[in-house]
């Protein structure tokens, strides 16, 4: 059995006359890396919101390890896009909210969290206040807040698009070591299909109105560095196919 | 730099201060207005000294003044202590929010002094009537205030707290008033401010010590230099006021503006 189902779920927003995403089928394994992508307002966030549990679908049902998913909690983490830490802690503060919230206070968290601050460059940075902090340096603030949990599902929703480049490709190395060392289940948002073809082992792909899954890649190229592929034929095959599945969605 | 600037503007304060002084002392000196309507700075200055060291009515000028000071601060006091959470809960708990909310808006817009004179009644002519119209004046602008800033809460900051394991008691106490903490300090702020001008009000009726009747009770007498006095020491004291509740303000709610 998959960790996350997800079957023929439809969604609409209250108020809207449209359906926000129709017949969504999906199947995630634990120890996985998942990206999705698609152009904007197609509905990859609403995807993340339900799977979360801050919304819930219209029909069909999603679930997880078999149990339907009827609210919100520490196994399935959330990285917003803006990371929504909160300033008035500071740095260790933040990364020990969710222990915090859920009773864990034994050595071992003590622990996770000193790995997690080398882990993610912070340790100098344990007492800062967020707000001294420069994006790149909060976006590991909210990497490590998440892991530190070690949730069997994490989902980052463009969690580096506002990044400039060397400090993306920092954060993706970042992420990688991350996931390597917990093996959860990654659902990673974003528009950008060489992030997408770096970081995702799977590429799902949500387009046409109303937003469905419109394909599931497996990606031979995963991990793999740019400038080494520029020059194989299959990668700029594979990579044009991709542009084309995500271009201006189609009505169905 | 914004030292600087701060200094600068600070110079330009203290210049105004001297320059309305230098008027003041202009016009009396030349006696363009009588002494009956506006008493001299230095005359301002003696009554002030007299009041300290003889009293007014046998009660000494400090002691006056921790009479309103005490009022104030017991009302101020008992505002937070119920505003605060009253308002918060009220902006998380929609229930709460249905039975509190229309008892704040009908007392928010009703000048205080309408109801005193009922408070009077209800509660006598001791301190409690004071307390509870000072009190009445204070709740609504921190009940609003709380209440708005958990409106206005990011709403990523508690799903973002329920996706780490957070409980809606937990969010409540860990999230929604921490964020609204900034929103607070301004509402206790506009609070004491309203307490402060209703002040004289409360010490208008059935009082014997306190700035605002002294202010009251000279004005009977036509001692403009009392009323004077009183005025200026209630003027002082609201700046001073103000710039204290700052100053905690900066300390605790350092992330303001921050952010
Ligand atoms: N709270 C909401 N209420 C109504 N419609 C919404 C809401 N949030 C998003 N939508 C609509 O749902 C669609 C999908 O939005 P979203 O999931 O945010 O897209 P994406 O993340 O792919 O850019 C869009 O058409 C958007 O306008
Ligand atoms: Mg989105």
């Amino acid at each position: 059995m998959s960790l996350l189902t997800i079957e023929n779920v439809d969604f609409k927003y209250a108020g809207s006359c449209d359906p926000s995403l129709k017949n969504i089928n999906l199947n995630l394994e634990s120890n996985s890396l998942n990206v999705v992508i698609g152009p904007s307002g197609i509905g990859k966030t609403t995807l993340l919101n339900l799977i979360a549990g801050y919304d819930h679908p219209s029909t069909g049902q999603i679930k997880m390890a078999g149990k339907a998913i009827d609210q919100p909690d520490w196994q399935r983490g959330m990285v917003f896009q803006d990371m929504a830490l909160f300033p008035w802690l500071t740095v260790a503060d933040n990364i020990l909210f969710g222990p915090k919230m859920r009773h864990l206070n034994d050595p071992e968290i003590q622990d996770r969290l000193a790995r997690l601050l080398a882990q993610t460059g912070l340790t100098d940075y344990r007492d800062a206040a967020i707000y001294e902090l420069s994006g790149g340096l909060k976006q590991r603030v909210a990497l490590a807040r998440e892991f530190i949990n070690r949730p069997p599902i994490l989902m980052l929703d463009e969690s580096f698009s506002a990044l400039d480049n060397a400090t993306r490709s920092d954060m993706h190395d970042i992420l990688l070591n991350l996931w390597e060392t917990t093996q959860n289940c990654v659902i990673a948002i974003t528009h950008d299909i060489d992030e997408a073809l770096f970081l995702g082992q799977n590429i799902i792909v949500i387009n046409q109105h109303p937003g469905t899954i419109v394909s599931v890649e497996a990606n031979p190229y995963f991990k793999k560095d740019i400038s080494d592929l520029s020059g194989e034929p299959a990668y700029g095959a594979f990579r044009r196919r991709l542009l084309g599945l995500i271009g201006k969605p189609k009505n169905r | 730099m914004q030292k600087k600037r701060r200094l600068r503007s600070f110079n330009i304060s203290l210049a105004t201060t001297a320059v309305i002084i230098i008027l003041w002392s202009t016009v009396t000196s030349l006696k363009l207005i009588s002494p009956v309507l506006l008493p001299s700075p230095l005359r301002v200055g003696q009554t002030f000294i007299n009041l300290c060291l003889v009293g007014y009515n046998g009660t000494l000028l400090y002691q006056h003044y921790l009479i309103t000071l005490g009022r104030l601060l017991v009302a101020v006091v008992l505002a937070i202590v119920i505003g605060i959470p009253l308002g918060l809960l009220s902006g998380y708990v929609p229930t709460v929010k249905a039975v509190v909310d229309p008892i704040v808006q009908f007392i928010r817009p009703i000048p205080p002094l309408a109801y005193y004179t009922l408070l009077i009644l209800w509660l006598g002519i001791g301190e409690t009537s004071k307390v509870t119209l000072l009190f009445l004046a204070a709740l609504p602008p921190i009940y609003l205030a709380c209440f708005d800033a958990v409106v206005k809460i990011n709403r990523e900051y508690i799903r973002g707290a329920s996706s780490l394991g957070a409980d809606q008691r937990q969010i409540f106490f860990h999230v929604v008033f921490p964020a609204a903490l900034p929103d607070v300090f301004t509402g206790v702020r506009s609070a004491v401010g309203v307490a402060y001008t209703t002040i004289v009000s409360a010490e208008m009726f059935a009082a014997s010590a306190g700035i605002g009747w002294m202010i009251v009770d000279a004005s009977h007498y036509l001692k403009s230099d009392v009323m004077f006095v009183g005025i200026i020491v209630l003027g002082v004291t609201g700046v001073v006021l103000d710039w204290m509740i700052k100053l905690v303000e900066n300390r605790v709610v350092h992330w303001r503006g921050k952010f």
